[in-house]
């Protein structure tokens, strides 16, 4: 059973939250067209890593806010929790975001404004 | 699916040696069991292989079965990390059932289901394989609705499906409280009658000893830490036993396969998961068909032994962990006292977990990939152990022609891309 | 549904509709839980920010409380923080008519929220020496006198109900949960006082 440190709340039952998956998942755009292939990757294929992991936690049960985590899968460690919107800041936490395939991929990009150039 | 037009492999075990007779275990007993053969070689790897299956579960011992028996590629090695069986083929609570919704399901574990009818006999070992039922309740009018649309296209795909009303659950399940102001009552239930239960561990080691006897080479702690390729073409795995070349490599790594997917720089859309189990004390024979409920997330069934075994749906977090938490079999529990009284007083003595690999659409992926050689066979979720069989007579075909069948194909990574799901988080039984 | 009614007195006067049989500890001496209905208090749910809790304060006579998880507690008021953006403010019966009042009126043109949740929930007050030992028992919250001491509050859950539970004193506490799981608490925690006696009302 995990104890969960709520950024608001204080440290809870696991059973006080629900994981909403894998974190930073960015939706293309509708404004930045990419292949069928490209979006179902974005879609359906997942990061599914033996070790540290980045997800999505809500604490259903009291506050009900959201916020991200960076937690181990085989030890169940958690090693950071970090506000919903932001990046990690521990050193294993920037090494979870970063090994995670979706990084630099065309979905990934294509989830950032075009920047307006005069059309 | 006519059965003699399915090749079990069952020539390839013709003429075999009698190793058990009451004058074997006379003769062994007298020396104090230390002389009976092994099943099966704990084979050292050769430089290569014709075939590498990684994964020796229930899946890829059936898998190298079948290429050897039916294909006559023997030049086989199955690669298992830890002991052949040990993985998620010894932790499940081993339902066998082919009512499944949609089409393409129907073909696969239906197609298991009769290769199971015959698997004692074709592998010359007791697997225990009992078709006790499996029954599946309803729990309010939505259910019922549902389940009459589930019987009426299961039977279309001519696979048995009876709808049962709470009377007749009663006569069939002496023990289950039909009281209907229970939270979760019984509003009914459907049937597949030629459903039911198998050793697990039994599945395991007939289908390695049938493997082995056809000159497989079981290579067991042994763990695979790279894939090597040539370009696009795969020329063997790095192990802890060093280099193995092969011509073809099938994982079949169940809760591991994102992490042999990540060797090859493949991408899959699995989810590991948790799944618990637990079994109870032994007591006198009380339940003699499989109970499945949706709504309560559970399943029960009583082993041979006198186990009540117990199921429940998948912790809600990835884990490579095998173990789950605390709140999922204890809502299972509250659930099962409630639908079983009698149980309200058994002790629990074993509790453990395995990993799923979960898919979107909580249906399995049997494909070639973009590395030449290279297969996948996992994604099975929650529900792989009634389709051992067929998985592995699918994906040993699938290997030997390097192309899928019929039954096969529609499981390929590539319906991914198109948007063709087979959606049947509705039939697996357990909460994902 | 039989195990519940087993503890109710239903039909009775109260904004839950239902009272519990008292029953006695069956280790002697005085009930280890008393349980009373805060009938038909005044409930304000509120959302905004840090101003929007100020103005409520101010209007309902409340401190300011420091943070989730902290409340203010005046003589009939009650200001309890449960979330960064979310206030719970409780008063006698009646008064929330006019707090609404006052609190729509000086919120007017503010990214905020005040309503009226005196029906959707039903308030009780606990005490009795075995009170937190009781709800320890379906409660996952560290409940020690030192760690949930008078000013503190938290959302969580009582068995299968969720609830907020404020300490309003070393020996008092406030709960609350939604009127429709009034009747499973209300026997949940006449069950879990069964090892040491209740007193109702």
């Amino acid at each position: 059973m995990l104890l969960i440190d709520c950024p608001y709340c204080g440290p809870r039952d696991e059973a006080e939250f629900a994981c909403g998956g894998e974190a930073h998942i960015a939706r293309p755009l509708a404004e930045n067209p990419i292949s069928d292939a490209e979006f179902g990757s974005y879609l359906f294929l997942r990061h599914n890593p033996k070790g540290l992991f980045t997800e999505r936690w809500v604490h259903s049960a009291g506050c009900r806010r959201w916020f991200n985590m960076v937690r181990d899968t085989l030890s169940h460690e958690i090693v950071e929790i970090y506000p919903m919107g932001s990046l990690p800041k521990s050193r294993r936490g920037k090494q979870a975001y970063a090994d995670n395939w979706r990084r630099g991929t065309p979905a990934e990009a294509a989830s950032k404004p075009q920047a307006k150039r005069g059309r | 699916m006519a059965s003699s037009e399915l090749d079990r492999g069952i020539k390839g075990l013709a003429g075999r040696a009698k190793r058990y007779s009451v004058f074997a275990l006379a003769r062994n007993a007298s020396r104090y069991h230390q002389g009976w053969q092994q099943a099966w070689r704990h084979a050292e790897p050769k430089k290569s292989y014709d075939v590498i299956i990684i994964g020796g579960g229930g899946h890829g011992l059936a898998t190298a079965y079948y290429l050897a028996s039916v294909h006559g590629i023997t030049n086989v090695a199955v690669i298992e990390k830890g002991w052949l069986g040990g993985g998620n083929t010894g932790r499940n609570t081993t339902i066998i059932r082919s009512n499944y919704l949609w089409d393409e399901s129907a073909a696969i574990y239906e197609h298991a289901m009769q290769l199971w009818e015959g698997l004692a006999q074709d592998l010359n070992f007791n697997i225990m394989f009992s078709q006790r039922g499996v029954l599946t309740i309803a729990h309010s009018e939505h259910e019922l609705k549902e389940m009459s649309r589930r019987v009426h296209a299961i039977r279309l795909n001519g696979i048995d499906s009876d709808i049962l009303g709470p009377d007749e659950i009663k006569k069939f399940v002496p023990i289950i409280n039909i009281d209907q102001t229970i939270r979760y009552p019984v509003m009914g239930g459907f049937l597949q009658k030629r459903g039911g239960t198998a050793r697990h561990d039994a599945v395991a080691w007939g289908y390695a000893r049938a493997a082995d006897d056809l000159g497989v080479d079981i290579i067991q702690n042994c763990e695979v830490t790279g894939l090597r390729r040539r370009g696009r073409q795969i020329v063997g795995v790095e192990t802890s036993k060093g280099f193995i070349g092969a011509k073809k490599v099938g994982c079949v790594t169940a809760g591991h396969s994102s992490v042999l997917a990540d060797m090859a720089g493949l991408r899959l859309p699995i989810a590991s998961r948790p799944l618990q189990a637990l079994v109870s004390e032994p007591i006198k024979p009380i339940l003699d068909t499989v109970i499945m409920s949706n709504a309560v997330h559970m399943y029960i069934s009583q082993s041979d032994k006198g186990e009540m075994v117990l199921g429940a749906g998948v912790d809600k977090y990835n884990s490579y962990a095998q173990r789950g938490s605390w709140p999922v079999p204890e809502h299972m529990l509250a659930a099962a006292v409630e639908l079983f009284p009698v149980l309200s007083r058994l002790r629990m003595l074993r509790h453990w977990g395995g990993i799923v690999d979960t898919c979107p659409d909580a249906s399995p992926i049997l494909s070639k990939t973009d590395i030449e050689g290279l297969y996948f066979n996992c994604g099975w979720g929650t529900g792989g152990f009634k389709a051992t069989p067929g998985s592995g007579h699918v994906f040993a075909d699938l290997i030997a022609h390097d192309a899928p069948n019929r039954i096969a194909a529609p499981y390929a990574l590539k319906r991914f891309e198109t948007g063709f799901l087979i959606d049947e988080h509705g039939a697996a039984g357990v909460a994902h | 549904m039989a195990e519940m009614t087993k503890y109710m007195v239903t039909g009775q006067p109260g904004a839950a509709g239902l009272a519990l049989a008292s029953f006695d500890n069956p280790q002697g001496g005085p009930a280890g839980l008393t349980l009373a209905e805060l009938a038909f208090a005044g409930k304000i749910t509120l959302r905004g920010d840090g101003e929007t809790a100020r103005i409520a304060g101010q209007i309902a006579g409340c401190q300011l409380p420091d943070g989730p998880g902290r409340a203010a507690i005046a003589s009939s008021r009650i200001l309890a923080c449960l979330g960064p953006d979310e206030w719970l403010l409780l008063c006698e019966a009646g008064a929330e008519t006019g707090l609404l009042k006052q609190l729509h009126s000086q919120l007017a043109g503010t990214h905020s929220a005040a309503v009226d949740v005196s029906d959707a929930l039903v308030a009780w007050q606990l005490g009795g020496d075995q009170m937190r030992r009781v709800l320890a028992k379906g409660c996952a919250l560290d409940l020690h006198p030192r760690q949930f001491a008078a000013g503190r509050c938290a959302q969580t859950m009582l068995s299968h109900a969720g609830v907020t539970l404020i300490c309003t004193a070393p020996d008092s506490f406030m709960l609350l949960c939604r009127t429709s799981f009034a009747a499973y608490t209300a026997s949940w925690l006449a069950d879990a006082a069964a090892d040491c006696g209740l007193r109702w009302g």
